[in-house]
């Protein structure tokens, strides 16, 4: 049984409340040490995994669209996205035992969702790393209009430029710019590929 | 032919400000064009990573602290003696508890968990049969007497939780002042490391 409530754990991902998010990872920790040791792994698997699933989490929780599919609750929908994780690890290792279905699958409340949880993470971790490689410029008027909420109108004040125009096309070639360096990336494009009918979803949601 | 949509049309549609007739030629470009729903997504993508960045920079934070924690938690090293002596039992407290058992105080208030010398790993949870009268002092002592750590359990409470990650292996007694009444008892952090 879990411990606390949904709402009670996306509040504390959303609020950064430090005490209330170590419980969670307290909570959890052994339940995915469990999982990993039942299922081919090793105890100095499981820090790398735990590390890598709250790194996952912590994007999607943060997200204020996010909510959780079939009543699924926080700690099953934690320790889904270890499972998928490590059967995606041995996948990639292609370890002696290959066929992974044989390990426990946990009641998975929403496959689906649990595997864009992990391609959506995937792919912010790798624009993240693209917008570390934009000029101070760029990424200054970047988190003006997408942080900040910014119009053209205040982006002109604030950076001191003639017209709105020349914030529009300041923008665009920074997000040009962006652009490029995200679809330069082999993984990026592998995982575009691998997931297009989740992406087709995802934005005619809209 | 595909049609040429700028990134600012872009950030309209994922914002729902299209008009009804742009919006019908995005969404037939959306069904037409692989290259475009992937511009379309990638933008999406951009701009919540980039309205969560701060919160997860600090997440990140947060998150090395509590794993560097633990990581120091699994390092540690004990030896037999400095078990056996932090899972000792304090003679006095022993004899106090078997004398008075003092689970419930004057104001009728129960205290439902931690049963007597339970054990716990990570985190310490408190719960009560009503919510407390007044602001309570908890008070966790070593079996050598020592004040380990103090908290104040604000008036309305009905549990309260405390993380172990600074608490080494052993025997400890827990203190709830209520007023002028007090309850006590004793747990163990990490029994599995009792020595037999």
């Amino acid at each position: 049984m879990p411990r606390y409530n949904n709402q009670q754990v996306l509040h504390a991902f959303n609020t950064l409340d430090s005490v209330f998010i170590e419980k969670v990872y307290n909570e959890m920790t052994p339940q995915i040490e469990h999982y990993l040791l039942k299922n081919g792994g090793r105890k100095e698997n499981a820090a790398d995994l735990i590390q890598e699933v709250f790194e996952s989490i912590s994007k999607i929780f943060t997200n204020n669209d996010f909510e959780f599919k079939n009543n699924a609750s926080y700690s099953t929908f934690i320790l889904s996205v270890a499972q998928k994780k490590w059967l995606n690890f041995l996948r990639k290792k292609k370890t002696e035992q290959d066929n992974t279905d044989q390990y426990t699958q946990i009641g998975l409340p929403d496959k689906e969702q649990i595997e864009e949880t992990i391609f959506e993470a995937e792919i912010k971790k790798l624009i993240d790393f693209s917008i570390a490689k934009l000029n101070k410029a760029c990424k200054e008027i970047l988190f003006m209009r997408y942080q900040k909420n910014m119009s053209h109108k205040e982006i002109m004040t604030e950076l001191m430029l003639n017209t709105e125009a020349t914030s529009r096309e300041r923008l665009r070639y920074c997000q040009q710019n962006l652009r490029n360096n995200i679809t330069k990336n082999a993984d990026y494009l592998q995982l575009i590929a691998e997931y297009y009918p989740f992406i087709l979803k995802s934005i005619k949601q809209k | 032919m595909p049609i040429l949509f700028d990134t600012e049309t872009i950030d309209n549609y994922l914002n729902g400000n299209l008009d009804s007739n742009l919006l019908a030629l995005f969404e037939s470009e959306i069904d037409s064009n692989k290259n475009f729903v992937e511009q379309v997504f990638c933008q999406k993508m951009i701009k919540e990573t980039i309205e969560q960045h701060d919160k997860i920079a600090r997440l990140q934070t947060i998150m090395s602290q509590i794993y560097s924690r633990h990581t120091d938690i699994q390092k540690r090293v004990y030896t037999t003696k400095q078990l056996t002596k932090q899972f000792k039992p304090c003679q006095y407290y022993e004899q106090e508890l078997i004398a008075a058992p003092m689970r419930s105080s004057k104001y009728a208030l129960k205290v439902i968990e931690p049963q007597k010398e339970a054990n716990f790993d990570n985190e310490l949870f408190f719960s009560f049969d009503m919510p407390t009268p007044i602001v309570c002092n908890l008070i966790i002592e070593d079996n050598e007497e020592t004040i380990v750590e103090q908290y104040d359990i604000a008036a309305g409470s009905t549990n309260f939780t405390i993380l172990l990650n600074n608490y080494l292996p052993g025997r400890y007694y827990w203190k709830l002042d209520i007023g002028d009444n007090v309850l006590m008892d004793s747990i163990f952090v990490q029994k599995n490391l009792m020595p037999e």
